[in-house]
């Protein structure tokens, strides 16, 4: 079936095929529909083919009295020896005209064995009509014999033969209807069925018809269906006989245009596309995405719409009041007219307009990549369109350079770093080796353990110098998950326990009743914690209190570390944030004055708020998140 | 004795490793790029390798997959980059450890020291059946004798710390927040007295880990809470 489905040939013969059944079928309803008519299956044989001779008869007579007239009107001599001879070729039938009075009874019957048909005609006589006289009528009869014997091959005999085959016929007519019906709707189903397969295509192929859109198709057809209506009528006014030609043509034709139709339709459901594809589905689809965009693109039109339309209607109120009644429609056309143009124009450039508000809109927030598209601009908003894509390439390059010195100042950072790491672990391996030494000069031993200190400082500042350089510049991967900031305040003091002993302080922690969430990277924001601690470890005053607070405020996660500070802080909150800044000047203490520094790069990294006050001694910082929404399940 | 490779293109620190492992009674071959390494590897019978990573020739990521292909004595990196990525790179390729330049000489050596007591003494050891014994990469609980062993040397734990140990230890990898742990070591009620188990864990890194900054199996999962997890699932 497959194989067949993909044969064109076989296709093609089916098709050929379907069109004689159609054209059998339709034949054999004309003919069943013609026997209904003419009594075929109530009447005998015999008497069906009684009535067709009378029909020929009755054509017969009127040729005789037509002619028996013409020459009674001429007053012409033996009319019935001329009418006899005008019909001296036709054999199978003679003819015997008697007057009503039983005046005049001739004809050239010799009574052989006939059937006879009697016809009753009037002749008119309207000889002196001008004068008024009434008008004088004839009566006769003509009487038609059909000889029972034919003679010749005329049409009583071609009538004869059809009748006889059509009565023989009459009810096997069905059975062709039926079978031919059936048949054709088969094939029909077979060639929907098998359209668009083609041989070693496994798939629905288009084909020529297909990539004709199915409405334009459609419509085709309606315009075969006009054109035919009047091929036909030019044809009938022509010649009847003409028409009888042309028809069969036409038909044929029109199956093919139909077939195609068909084609293209059930290839079309069968790939999904009769609508898609359809060019006025698409026109419809353009037009409502077109003006969905330009009012989804466009801002203010609810403005535009009002200063536009408002003053058309004042126009229109002075119309209707002004105008007088009999032109008032031409007005109020004119008007509608000149407001929709009025109204689009409005709208399109306030769309324009938005456009260029977008782009303004992302160059403001740093989306430098993306240009006024100036193309399709006119007039003054193309000059601010050109102006501000000049603007946007200059910032671009700008930023460009920036971003390079950036990328360049770090890599040598961390460059740097690693080439100071090598050389460090050297010194570092060496003093300690020296330190296991036990040199017996006590000041030798004292200056060793000067370079053990030294030399854990240096790997200090080195490691916060490469994560200093790495937080600013944004180089560092964040991971970002919702996360408890209690929780993770609670391990770090775990964390710092021992120091924090050590460093006789009192941690005062206090955290909300419910857990508070923020969208953080915990891993970086302990790191944030840790270098607060570790500051606060090393510079609070002893034996004070240190206040560490989670509070919620306003829908914001607030984290609050509070110390008293050993030495006078003789610097604001903002410098302390600076690479390098450390609160006590001497800089004699360890640590690397990253700490503040990388704090606040990576809590920013985290969309967080950081900031340092001092007030006297009091250090406070704080840390703010966003809370995070409520965790769906 | 034990035979371990030092591989560095830095001759400095070569030296200085050599003196450190020699003191504590290793005998030392000494390599500096990776074609070297690898052809001691071939002649010499080693127990362990200590592998820079960036070195000219031949670095140490590519020296170890040739190395691992035949051999499967521990190796410990030795890095300057410090990047998470690098470490991940380095456990995937086949490396048991690493330590981050510049590192601290008492760190290596007892790293060293965790690396061949596990592989000689511990490889062959077959993990207890016994339900008492629970065992997490060389960390290895014994609930009955209430011992705890890292490497194979005891630990000595307070009976809170072994309790929390012990509730990790029955499911590694899962992450224990700080109430679910105080819960069910302390039997109370939380009250907002959770922050002591993050002292406690603390601790507890202290004593089982080798460096508690970097710790190799009490991981600290932040703003969420802790569990114990072999180092190579990093």
């Amino acid at each position: 079936m497959k194989s067949l489905k993909q044969n064109t040939a076989f296709k093609i013969f089916m098709w050929i095929l379907s069109f004689i059944l159609l054209a059998v079928f339709s034949v054999s309803v004309i003919a069943a529909a013609f026997m209904l008519d003419q009594d075929f299956y109530t009447k005998t044989e015999r008497e069906i083919q009684f009535k067709a001779e009378k029909l020929i008869a009755s054509e017969i007579n009127s040729k005789i009295s037509g002619l028996y007239e013409t020459y009674k009107y001429d007053n012409s001599e033996s009319e019935i020896e001329k009418i006899s001879d005008t019909f001296k070729d036709e054999k199978n039938w003679r003819f015997y005209i008697t007057l009503s009075d039983g005046e005049v009874a001739s004809g050239n019957y010799k009574g052989e064995k006939a059937t006879e048909y009697t016809f009753r005609n009037v002749f008119y006589k309207t000889e002196y009509w001008e004068t008024g006289e009434t008008l004088e009528t004839e009566a006769y009869n003509v009487t038609i014999y059909v000889l029972e014997e034919k003679i010749q091959n005329d049409r009583f005999v071609i009538c004869q033969n059809l009748i006889s085959f059509a009565y023989y016929m009459r009810y096997a007519v069905y059975i062709v209807i039926l079978v031919s019906f059936l048949t054709f709707i088969a094939l029909v189903a077979f060639l929907i069925s098998s359209a668009g397969y083609k041989k070693g295509k496994q798939t629905v192929q288009k084909g020529i018809c297909e990539r004709v859109p199915f409405d334009i198709f459609t419509l085709f057809l309606g315009i075969t269906a006009f054109l035919n209506l009047v091929i036909l009528d030019i044809c009938f006014t022509i010649n009847d006989t003409l028409a009888f030609f042309v028809i069969p043509f036409l038909i044929f034709f029109d199956y093919i245009h139909i077939s195609l139709w068909l084609k293209s339709m059930s290839v079309h459901i069968k790939l999904g596309t009769i609508f898609k594809e359809m060019i006025c589905v698409r026109a419809v689809k353009y037009v409502c995405r077109s003006i969905t965009s330009l009012l989804k693109n466009s801002r203010g039109v609810a403005k535009t719409l009002i200063i536009t339309i408002l003053p058309c209607l004042i126009l229109l109120f002075f119309i209707l009041i002004m105008v007088d009644h009999y032109l008032r429609v031409e007005f109020i056309l004119i008007w509608a007219a000149c407001t929709l143009v009025f109204v689009s124009v409005a709208l399109w450039h306030n769309y324009k307009l938005s456009i260029l508000c977008k782009a303004t809109e992302k160059m403001a927030k740093g989306e430098l990549s993306h240009a006024v598209p100036d193309s399709s601009f006119y007039g003054e908003l193309k000059y601010i369109g050109e102006n501000l894509n000049k603007i946007n390439e200059g910032l671009s390059i700008a930023l460009n350079d920036k971003m390079k010195s950036e990328r360049f100042k770090t890599e040598l950072i961390t460059n740097v770093s690693h080439d100071l790491k090598t050389p460090l672990t050297s010194i570092i391996n060496y003093v300690d080796l020296l330190n296991k030494l036990e040199l017996d000069d006590e000041t030798a031993q004292e200056y060793i353990e000067i370079l053990l200190r030294q030399s854990a400082r240096l790997k200090k500042l080195t490691d916060d110098l490469i994560e200093a350089s790495k937080a600013s510049t944004g180089n560092i991967k964040i991971e970002l998950s919702r996360c408890d900031i209690g929780v993770l305040l609670s391990q770090t003091v775990g964390e710092f326990s021992e120091q924090i002993e050590k460093s006789e302080l009192i941690p005062i922690v206090s955290l909300p009743q419910q857990p508070v969430f923020a969208v953080v990277d915990g891993r970086r924001l302990y790191r944030v914690f840790e270098n607060l601690m570790s500051n606060i470890c090393k510079y609070s005053q002893p034996n004070t209190r240190v206040y560490l607070d989670v509070t919620q405020k306003n829908n914001n996660v607030v984290i609050r570390f509070r110390n008293i500070s050993r030495d006078m802080l003789g610097i604001s909150g903002e410098e302390l944030t600076e690479r390098f800044v450390r609160g006590d000047s001497s800089r004699n203490t360890e640590g690397s004055g990253l700490g503040l520094s990388i704090a606040k790069s990576l809590t920013e990294l985290q969309n967080g708020e950081f900031t340092i006050r001092v007030d006297g001694d009091l250090f406070d910082v704080t840390i703010i998140f966003a809370e995070a929404e409520e965790e769906k399940k | 004795m034990y035979n371990i490779l030092v591989c560095d293109d830095e001759v400095d620190i070569v030296s200085a490793l050599k003196i450190y492992l020699e003191s504590e009674g290793y005998s030392v071959y000494s390599a500096f790029d990776g074609f070297q390494a690898i052809e001691i590897m071939e002649k010499e019978d080693i127990h362990l390798i200590l592998l820079d990573i960036m070195m000219p020739r031949c670095d140490g990521i590519t020296a170890m997959a040739k190395i691992r292909q035949k051999n499967n004595v521990p190796v410990i990196l030795l890095t300057a980059k410090g990047e998470d990525t690098d470490k991940v790179l380095g456990l995937n390729v086949g490396a048991d450890d690493y330590v981050t330049k510049p590192f601290n000489p008492i760190e290596l050596l007892a790293r060293v020291r965790s690396q061949l007591r596990r592989y000689f003494s511990l490889g062959a050891a077959v993990p207890s059946e016994d339900a008492s014994v629970l065992a997490v990469g060389a960390i290895v609980l014994d609930d009955r004798f209430k011992i705890v062993t890292v490497d194979g040397e005891t630990v000595s734990l307070t009976p809170t710390e072994f309790e929390i140990l012990k509730l990790l230890m029955q499911s590694p990898g899962e992450v224990f927040s700080l109430k679910r742990i105080y819960q069910s070591v302390w039997n109370e009620p939380v009250i907002g007295n959770e922050g002591t188990v993050a002292v406690h864990i603390r601790h507890l890194r202290e004593k089982i880990e080798i460096n508690p900054a970097i710790p190799r199996y009490l991981k600290v999962v932040w703003a969420h809470g802790y569990k114990i997890e072999v180092e190579k699932e990093l």
